[in-house]
């Protein structure tokens, strides 16, 4: 039974977005959220749609596929809706009124204002993790965070936390479906009763996973040693990760642009 | 009272682009007092095929039955107990007689300690002194021993295993042959194996399975008489029965093939002297 | 391709490329009995050492002792005139003495062949130029070449302790001691592992063979044989195999291939001292 377990949300595609360094890509995020922060109009959230678009159009990547996280917020969004609509006994003029509270025009346009807001931060920056590998993340991640290791966080060692998580995902996966499998073949059932008992259930399968994931860390500890792992410090890279110049170009010139066009707008 | 399959095909992930056929109409019959050994090379279709014979999976066309209900149905829930490869990396409770007895009480059994402490006994592993033991301090003969417990304590009367003695020592493999061996009296018991050469002395049956085909089905004489299609299929003989086998091709007198290394030195030297 | 040939040593007093273990004893904290007690072994380049022994007799322990994994509580363990006590040497012994164990999903750290391969001279700083030819190098040595960008999950258990090996060959290592390396392959995987280590033995690799399986070490050089922390034989395994019965009670699996020639010659059937094979046996018996 080999079938490839792709893990997350990332989608094989070429495309340019696809080609940019993880690194450029994390700048710009951050500078897409910035921006977005800095926008006080309808005119600023439309241009950073425009922007969200073209790069879901540069990335080749189904519109349909980027814009799933939002059914994820509909909660949030409709709260967020609700609550800057409704008013608690406003002095100003309303368009309705139950009782004490009031459904009121600017109220609404905030909360249209905001909810817009959210979806747009949520779907630019999922195109990052829709166009890049999680290794190609985790090496950014790292490389990002060594400026850090001069204030003592361990770059390199979480770095490397972070991709024997990753290798071990799919592994981790069949065997808990090893797991409950065999404790099914015992007569065990995962579907009887209420919430209680059907989390008391899982117990024949979390306990084998977590003692042999235990004696996997000790086995893989074992390994790393042997073959000289001593701590992020010195370590090369077989595929190390480089800025070329368009990456930098593509950073500095989009992410200007964008600040400029937040504080502007 | 059998556990018969017929015409057996499956399919993985059927219908999608990573659809693998795996069986392609396998038949098996199985009583108490049986021992079938299903052998095959990785990616034969054996563990799938004990998988459907357990009721696990359901077959893509084909049928299995266990004493004439179907294998999912109701009815048939644990009748059938099967032993997975590595099963004691399934271990759980805090106590070896409490995961034991997991199988007994899941299904519903009026007394499932007395059965735990029964299946232990029966597999060589005394109650009193490992009952209240953690099953993770067992060693790796052991603990295979005390998983294979977990399912002759469900005494359903069709057992099934998969590479029940992979990655056991001497000690081991020979105590979990004594402990199938003695099942065999009250349920009938199926083996998968990429190794078949223990069990073959002592195998009523053998199902070997190629590609998800029936290389070979019949009794061990009849593998003996005619080893080709079993070789074929990629499995080894044991190299005393090999040896026998090229002395009986060069034409000495063989009689019946032997098992036991000092019963086929007694064959040999008996036909080189006739052939003189 | 491998081996000492190869390897620039650290001291310049190399002059004798081998495993020591003299005099070696390694008690557990709280154990009862020494795992091992006054064992003294030699582990020479190009030749394959086979230790079998019952559980427990401490073939496990002999194996950590050899890369520094583990310290002797008395006694010394050397390896190319380096102590394996010696805080200093400790990576370049690591990197000299290669080790594989029985597990083959639990020592595979990359997330793709190839960065799992590099990843032991990454550890050494070796640079991006070299990291490359390591990898092509190691892979070749057991078999896997184009499968660098496959991910371990959809390898074969065969095919993944072949990485496991490669991952250790990376680090040009002059010895690789492996713990019970086929344990949990079947008969197709482990024919190819057990390929790929009489290639390396050829290529000038010091092998240590944990194993319960002596078919699977008949042409090893040496063998040892341990019980309870002592080597209760040492010699070749024709000698070993020279008297069954001894064997067996020193708790090896004597093949049954073996019994059988013993068998034949007890009735008089010249079969001759080196038959492990039911071709060789027969064509004996023919013969005769």
């Amino acid at each position: 039974m080999r079938i490839p377990v792709t893990f997350g949300q990332y989608v094989p595609v070429a495309s340019a977005v696809h080609a940019l360094d993880a690194k450029a890509k994390m700048g710009l995020v951050a500078a897409f959220t910035t921006a977005v922060f800095l926008v006080e109009g309808f005119a600023g959230l439309a241009v950073m749609a425009c922007f969200v678009a073209a790069a879901i159009a540069l990335a080749r990547v189904p519109a349909m596929v980027a814009l799933r996280g939002i059914k994820a917020l509909a909660f949030l969004l409709s709260f967020t809706l609700v609550a800057n609509a409704v008013r608690w006994e406003p002095a100003t003029v309303s368009l309705v009124r139950v009782g004490p509270l009031a459904l009121d025009g600017p109220g609404i346009l905030d909360g249209v204002f905001f909810a817009s807001r959210v979806v747009l931060l949520v779907v630019g920056t999922s195109l990052l993790t829709l166009t890049t590998t999680p290794v190609q993340l985790t090496d950014g991640l790292e490389r990002v965070m060594r400026p850090l290791r001069a204030i003592g966080v361990p770059a390199g060692e979480v770095a490397m936390m972070l991709t024997i998580a990753l290798r071990f995902i799919p592994t981790t996966a069949q065997e808990a479906e090893k797991i409950v499998v065999a404790q099914t073949a015992r007569g065990a059932r995962f579907d009887e009763g209420g919430p209680v008992r059907r989390a008391k259930a899982f117990v024949p399968v979390m306990v084998p996973l977590f003692v042999n994931l235990f004696r996997r860390a000790e086995e893989l500890a074992v390994a790393m040693e042997s073959r000289c792992y001593r701590g992020g410090e010195g370590r090369t890279r077989l595929n190390p990760a480089v800025m070329r110049a368009v990456d930098w170009a593509v950073l500095v010139t989009v992410s200007t642009a964008l600040i400029a066009a937040g504080i502007a707008l | 009272m059998a556990l018969v399959a017929a015409n057996l095909c499956y399919t993985y992930a059927a219908g999608t682009a990573y659809e693998v056929p795996a069986l392609l109409g396998v038949d098996v019959h199985l009583e108490c007092g049986d021992l079938l050994v299903i052998a095959g090379t990785t990616g034969s279709g054996k563990s799938t095929l004990l998988r459907l014979l357990a009721g696990l999976l359901q077959p893509s066309s084909g049928t299995v039955g266990l004493d004439g209900s179907s294998a999912s149905d109701r009815r048939s829930r644990g009748r059938a107990a099967m032993v997975f490869q590595n099963p004691e990396s399934q271990f759980f409770a805090e106590s070896l007689l409490a995961d034991v007895a997991f199988g007994p009480r899941n299904l519903g059994a009026q007394e499932p300690a007395r059965l735990a402490a029964e299946a232990l006994a029966a597999v060589g592993l005394d109650p009193d002194t490992f009952g209240d033991r953690s099953p993770f301090t067992l060693s790796g003969g052991e603990a295979r021993r005390a998983a294979i417990a977990g399912a002759l304590a469900m005494r359903a009367p069709y057992l099934l295993l998969d590479e029940p003695t992979a990655g056991l020592d001497g000690r081991g493999r020979r105590d979990v042959l004594l402990a199938i061996g003695r099942e065999r009296d009250r349920a009938g018991v199926a083996v998968v194996t990429h190794d078949p050469e223990e069990f073959l002395p002592s195998a009523t049956r053998v199902l070997a399975l190629r590609a998800g085909e029936t290389a070979f089905a019949g009794s061990v004489d009849e593998l003996l008489a005619n080893p080709s299609p079993y070789l074929e299929a990629g499995l080894r003989l044991p190299e005393v029965v090999m040896a026998q086998l090229f002395a009986r091709d060069r034409g000495l007198p063989m009689g019946a093939i032997e098992f036991e290394p000092e019963a086929a030195a007694v064959r040999l030297s008996h036909a080189r002297g006739a052939r003189s | 391709m491998w081996g000492p040939r190869r390897m620039r040593g650290p001291s310049s007093s190399e002059e004798c490329g081998l495993i020591e273990l003299h005099e070696v004893s390694v008690t557990y904290p709280g154990a009862e009995r020494p795992a091992l007690d006054r064992v003294t072994l030699t582990i020479v380049p190009g030749r394959t050492l086979a230790l079998l022994g019952p559980n427990g007799s401490g073939k496990s322990t002999l194996a950590r002792l050899c890369n520094a994994l583990l310290m002797p509580t008395s006694g010394r363990v050397v390896v190319d005139g380096m102590s394996t006590v010696d805080e200093d040497t400790l990576w370049q012994i690591r990197a000299r003495v290669g080790f594989v164990q029985q597990n083959p999903e639990n020592q595979i750290v990359g997330t793709v062949v190839e960065e799992d391969v590099a990843f032991g001279p990454e550890n050494l700083g070796v640079p991006v130029q070299e990291l490359r030819s390591r990898v092509d190098d190691a892979l070749a040595a057991v078999g896997l070449t184009g499968f660098e960008r496959r991910e371990p999950h959809l390898l074969s258990e065969g095919q993944k302790q072949r990485l496991a090996i490669a991952g250790a060959l990376a680090l040009r290592p002059a010895y690789l001691v492996l713990d019970e390396p086929t344990a949990m392959l079947d008969g197709e995987g482990r024919s190819d592992v057990l390929a790929a280590l009489r290639r390396l033995r050829a290529d000038g690799v010091g092998i240590v063979h944990i194993t319960h399986h002596l078919e699977d070490v008949i042409d090893a050089d040496a063998v040892a044989v341990l019980d309870e922390g002592t080597v209760a034989f040492s010699g070749t395994p024709a000698e070993l195999l020279a008297d069954p019965q001894a064997a067996e009670t020193l708790g090896v699996e004597v093949p049954a291939i073996v019994v059988l020639a013993e068998a034949l010659r007890e009735h008089g059937v010249p079969v001759p001292r080196d038959a492990f094979t039911a071709e060789s046996v027969a064509e004996a018996v023919w013969r005769s």
